[in-house]
């Protein structure tokens, strides 16, 4: 199945791309998802980077399904 | 009582739409300024990006949970996003509640949060 995936900040300029799709397994969980991104990069694996799951942080262990949108989210800098 | 909001213009004289209620004794608000440096060097302003729509959720969300872990009547905050020139403000929180301390400790502990999770980056500055 297909899911988007957006890139923001310092991701986004290792990645040099703000969004892409990727294909991914069935029953995938975000922590297989979080290793399968950072395997997409050295520089990218080694950011401290979260996901957020449909503009919101899952909880451990949570599926992805077909359509989702996944961010990576590099620390952030507001305020 | 939260409310929290995105915007990408000015924000500096910016106070809450809400009247100050005779039960609260303290108003504590923070303004985050741009600085006239970055990394060393001079600037005329920062460069913010949101990640549209999880930033404004996720602000509400802190400033809800703010509101369960402290003794506070209410959390308004402002976020600007864009090109914000120095001096002027990127965010203003307003916390109102009965005594100080219940306001000064939520304010540190929202404004600790919103830097570890609330998805706004600096991507860029531009120089003087």
């Amino acid at each position: 199945m297909e899911i988007r995936v957006k890139c923001f900040a310092s991701a986004r300029e290792v990645l040099g791309r703000s969004e892409f799709r990727m294909t991914v397994d069935d029953g995938t969980t975000i922590e297989l998802l979080d290793r399968q991104i950072r395997a997409l990069s050295s520089q990218l694996d080694e950011m401290p980077f979260m996901l957020a799951l449909n503009k919101q942080y899952p909880e451990r262990g949570t599926v992805v399904k077909e359509g989702d949108e996944v961010a990576i989210i590099p620390p952030v800098s507001g305020g | 009582m939260v409310t929290a909001e995105i915007t990408d213009t000015a924000i500096c004289g910016w106070l809450p739409d809400r009247p100050l209620l005779t039960t609260d004794g303290a108003e504590v608000v923070f303004r985050g300024m741009v600085r006239d440096e970055e990394d060393g060097q001079s600037i005329a302003a920062l460069v913010y990006e949101q990640y549209e729509g999880m930033a404004r959720n996720e602000l509400q969300r802190l400033g809800e949970t703010a509101s369960g872990r402290f003794a506070i009547s209410s959390l308004d905050c402002i976020h600007r996003v864009g090109t914000i020139p120095v001096g002027e403000a990127a965010i203003v929180v307003v916390i109102r509640s009965r005594h100080r301390a219940e306001g000064f400790a939520a304010m540190g502990w929202f404004m600790d949060e919103l830097k570890r999770v609330v998805p706004i980056w600096k991507t860029g500055s531009v120089p003087c």
